[in-house]
């Protein structure tokens, strides 16, 4: 089992998941943010349960995403003081992004949710195997579902 | 833009750094901003249903009614106070599962049988304090029409408590639907 030092040091390493999870998930960087914070609150959760038997990155990847599903997104925007000074704040600094990411972005999030959590783990290269086990459905299931998901997002993108 | 060209414009999105003590941060819960929006509504209400219970049993002739009514009044307060404390736990609790499925499908049982004892112990409530305040007045038509438009404003509440817990499991029910259906 990791010390806490490892686990941070793993979820700093792997921390882009996380962020592009927020950016499809939610729309507001306020929303983006609470959500960033829950997924790392959930995973040092369930931390005690992850075995090492799966990559880091897959269990990363099951605990955001179900985060992300399952939590509640507040109905109205909060005004709240920042706590941290604006270079360690988690905004998004929209220049960041290129238009095609944006694009790509805009267009995943026009998705439902279970359809984003597919396509986030089939562009970041799982296999259908790895796929199925943190969704939780089986491989062929997760080919029939991609297959749709692809021909959708790229109308998307095309006609946004 | 083909699937290799998504790909790829995916994985080069850059994304903000968080430093670890920032991290270290976000793992303590007395820092988690919904858990400590959840404390302190609930300690609002303990010290709000204590001073209304305190109020009842030494300005309002507590002594007059009879022991019923104050044991009535004593626990349809207490337990909706007792179990949002399981609410707390319960909003801990997001990952319920080995996978995405089968911790969406648990967390609907649970919050299902979260929100059925919630809304049975705030009818609970309002019918013992009902009974308590009724419990020594002769019910009159007048006062039984008065009673009836108070319990509107009663109902109201737990009428949108209803639809906010409808609407939460009904948002995981279609996601889970939308992971299990084929294709």
């Amino acid at each position: 089992m990791m010390s806490e030092k490892e686990f941070l040091s793993m979820v700093k390493d792997n921390q882009g998941i996380i962020h592009k999870i927020c950016r499809i998930y939610r729309d507001s960087p306020e929303d983006r943010e609470d959500l960033f914070q829950e997924v790392i609150f959930q995973l040092w959760r369930s931390y005690p349960s992850f075995s090492g038997s799966s990559k880091s990155s897959t269990w990363l990847y099951r605990v955001a995403l179900n985060t992300a599903m399952a939590s509640f997104r507040k109905n109205k925007p909060d005004v709240t003081l920042a706590e941290y000074l604006p270079d360690v704040q988690l905004k998004d600094n929209i220049n960041e992004y290129n238009e095609r990411q944006e694009a790509l972005l805009a267009a995943i999030r026009q998705l439902s949710e279970p359809d984003r959590a597919l396509i986030a783990l089939f562009l970041d290269e799982l296999s259908y195997q790895q796929i199925a086990l943190i969704i939780g459905i089986s491989e062929n299931n997760v080919g029939v579902k991609l297959n749709r998901i692809k021909i959708r997002l790229q109308k998307l993108i095309i006609k946004p | 833009m083909n699937i290799e060209e998504l790909r790829s414009e995916w994985q080069s999105i850059k994304t903000p750094q968080v430093e670890l003590d920032r991290l270290k941060d976000m793992t303590i819960e007395k820092s988690h901003p919904v858990l400590s929006r959840i404390r302190k509504q609930l300690m609002m209400e303990l010290i709000g249903w204590s001073a209304f219970v305190i109020i009842c049993f030494t300005g309002l002739d507590a002594e007059q009614k009879p022991m019923l009514a104050n044991a009535i009044l004593l626990l349809s307060v207490t337990l909706p106070i007792i179990f949002n404390t399981y609410g707390y736990r319960l909003s801990k609790e997001l990952i319920a599962g080995p996978d995405i499925s089968s911790s969406l499908q648990n967390r609907i049982n649970a919050l299902k049988n979260f929100a059925i004892i919630s809304v049975m112990l705030r009818i609970i409530l309002i019918s013992g304090v009902a009974y308590f305040f009724l419990s020594t007045v002769d019910i009159t038509q007048g006062k039984l029409m008065l009673l009836g438009a108070g319990s509107v404003f009663l109902i109201f509440p737990l009428y949108l408590l209803v639809r906010i817990w409808k609407k939460r499991i009904g948002k995981l029910k279609d996601n889970l639907r939308l992971l299990k259906e084929l294709g």
